[in-house]
């Protein structure tokens, strides 16, 4: 039987401005971002993203869809030649102890003949208030290079968020 | 016991073909994973794709209902029934007519409890993005399968007669719950 293909490379929790994977062995054909994660920014919802390879610049595009907040409207959006693509969206202080589940797919990550996208969900019950997080969410990073790093950027996780990188061989 | 997350099937496309299969499944494990990584090779901006199992090319069998955010500001929402001889995948990558294009198709396919003698359910993922202007595919479908037999192989198909794009892949995961 073939070994178990989804493997752990690392997770990391607690409090903290931006979540920070590094020295990303190559080899997987993709990876994955799962976690339960809030932000302590003031607000009742965040939108967070990811940047690849410590890539600051102008490089990717974003897009979300879904339902966030206490309204029943769609939220539709995207953009493109922005410094991060979406990662999903969490609570955030105002909701209270609630945590947003989040699984991100990433593709390409060691394929240098295509870009490197990704998309994932974002869940988050919050409670009696009606703030609650039903979104889609993704992004290209417009760069063939085989991924090394994935920073998330606007996170501002709370003590209670924890996030695990895995990667699909 | 930790879930078990084995590939028990892949296959790659060579570029001179209209379609790549999985065949032989193992039948041995609780539910499939299925993940597609594609392009077409066609001068289109984008073809629809459609995935068939078992060999089954009626169109009593599929249905399903698409929810995609096209990622220019559209969104789509789409129903299938007895329409087509397979799942349809909307705005699939292609080519431009040659080479390898830096953006692909990339959908989950999570086939839950594939063996069960029962009409099925499954959930398809939809990771594609596209370059901008042209429309990509991100959100979910709710996959139908109107037919009792346990799902043996996969297939990937462009209706058209496009080939399916050289290194373009189909890779099967067994999972075991416990």
């Amino acid at each position: 039987m073939a070994a178990n293909n989804w493997i752990p490379i690392q997770t990391i929790s607690g409090a903290a401005t931006e979540y920070s994977f590094t020295s990303i062995p190559a080899g997987y054909k993709s990876l994955i971002l799962k976690g339960n994660l809030q932000s302590a920014t003031t607000g009742y919802t965040v939108e967070f993203y990811l940047r690849c390879n410590g890539d600051t610049g102008y490089n990717y595009q974003d897009s979300d869809f879904g339902y966030q907040l206490n309204t029943t409207s769609l939220r539709t959006n995207g953009a493109q030649s922005v410094s991060g693509g979406t990662g999903g969206f969490v609570g955030a202080s105002y909701l209270g102890d609630w945590g947003s589940h989040v699984e991100i797919h990433m593709f390409g990550v060691d394929n240098t003949d295509r870009y490197t996208t990704w998309a994932g969900t974002s869940a988050v019950g919050g409670g009696g208030n009606g703030y609650n997080v039903t979104m889609f969410g993704g992004g290209i990073w417009q760069n063939t290079a085989s991924i090394t790093q994935i920073d998330t950027l606007a996170l501002n996780a709370n003590a209670n968020s924890t996030l695990t990188l895995y990667g699909r061989k | 016991m930790a879930a078990t997350f084995d590939e028990i099937g892949t296959v790659t496309a060579d570029g001179t073909t209209t379609s790549i299969e999985v065949t032989g499944i193992d039948q041995s494990y609780d539910d499939l994973q299925v993940i597609f990584e594609f392009f077409v090779n066609s001068s289109s901006q984008t073809v629809e794709t459609f995935i068939s199992v078992n060999s089954d090319t009626s169109v009593s069998t599929y249905n399903s209902d698409t929810m995609i955010y096209e990622a220019d500001g559209s969104y789509t929402y789409q129903e299938d029934y007895n329409t087509y001889a397979g799942w349809r995948m909307l705005n699939s990558p292609t080519n431009g007519g040659s080479g390898t294009p830096y953006y692909w198709a990339n959908i989950i396919i999570d086939m839950m409890q594939y063996t069960a003698t029962r009409s099925k359910s499954f959930i398809a993922r939809h990771c594609t993005e596209n370059v901008w202007g042209i429309n990509g595919a991100m959100g979910a479908a709710g996959l139908g399968y109107r037919n009792t037999a346990a799902i043996s192989s996969i297939k990937l198909a462009n209706a058209a007669g496009n080939n399916i794009g050289s290194g373009s892949t189909i890779t099967v995961y067994g999972i075991k719950n416990s």
